[in-house]
């Protein structure tokens, strides 16, 4: 069962600079910060109510955050609806017909995710994230 | 600037009912009442809003050419009045529109990193 919306992702070109927005201005406090190498991504997750927002930085303009940068620019990217048992829910969208891009769950920074084809959802990239147990702030 | 949820999501889309019925059945979200009158749908404390945009206006352009996809965020705050200072102080341009029946600050998208990010207030929508 999807109990809220996790997170919505956004893609900045420089974090330092997108905290003096989010954080200063908006005033949401930064939960925690992580570097995914596998994905060339360094990622922050600010809370905003018992949702965050997650700002993504590419590290290098290979990755799939560094492609969406320099083919669209800054702004929103993903969906992220928190699910208590992320492989039941990704099953349950595979029996639905719905396209995944992940066939199986994997380790991100919101805990286990997995993400939906675009395609699918009305050009919305959707994220799955089941937070690990001990990742209180979720 | 207290800012306190996110208070819904914007799907841009041509069409808003069968956006509404494909997350609908994907996600068994509920429905929710309308946001500013376009379907919507109920996400923990927040909502996904099916909404068409109009010709030329700001929230077509968050589509950046595309027909459909997540075009908007808008963010409940404690204070419209204190955003508004909060925007002034950090030299932010804003603008404000009406939207359901109250009104909404709408942040310049070149300060929110190219989002479209509105705010409200309790209740507003």
């Amino acid at each position: 069962m999807l109990s809220k919306i996790h997170h919505v992702g956004v893609v900045v070109r420089d974090l330092e600079q997108a905290y003096g927005f989010w954080r200063d201005v908006l005033g949401l406090p930064v939960m925690v910060v992580k570097t995914v190498q596998d994905q060339d991504v360094t990622a922050a997750l600010l809370k905003v109510g018992e949702s965050e927002i997650e700002l993504l930085q590419p590290l290098s303009d290979k990755s799939g955050i560094g492609k969406f940068l320099a083919k669209r620019g800054e702004g929103l990217h993903h969906l992220c609806f928190e699910t208590d048992d992320v492989d039941a829910e990704l099953e349950a969208a595979k029996a639905k017909g719905i396209r995944v891009i992940d066939e199986k769950p994997r380790l991100g920074l919101a805990g286990m995710i997995c993400f939906l084809h675009p395609t699918a959802t009305r050009s919305v990239l959707v994220e799955y994230a089941q937070p690990l147990a001990d990742e209180g702030h979720h | 600037m207290r800012t306190n949820r996110i208070d819904h999501v914007v799907v841009a889309t041509p069409d808003p009912a069968g956006a509404q019925a494909t997350f609908r059945g994907h996600f068994e979200l509920p429905p929710s009442a309308p946001v500013a009158g376009s379907p919507a749908l109920t996400i923990g404390d927040a909502r996904i809003a099916f909404i068409t945009p109009a010709a030329g206006s700001p929230l077509a352009a968050a589509l950046a050419g595309s027909s459909e996809g997540m075009a908007e965020v808008c963010l409940e705050v404690a204070s419209l009045d204190d955003a508004e200072a909060a925007l002034r102080k950090a030299g932010i341009g804003f603008t404000s529109e009406p939207k359901g029946g109250g009104r909404a600050i709408a942040v310049d998208p070149s300060a929110a990193h190219g989002v479209r990010l509105t705010l409200v207030e309790p209740g507003t929508i």
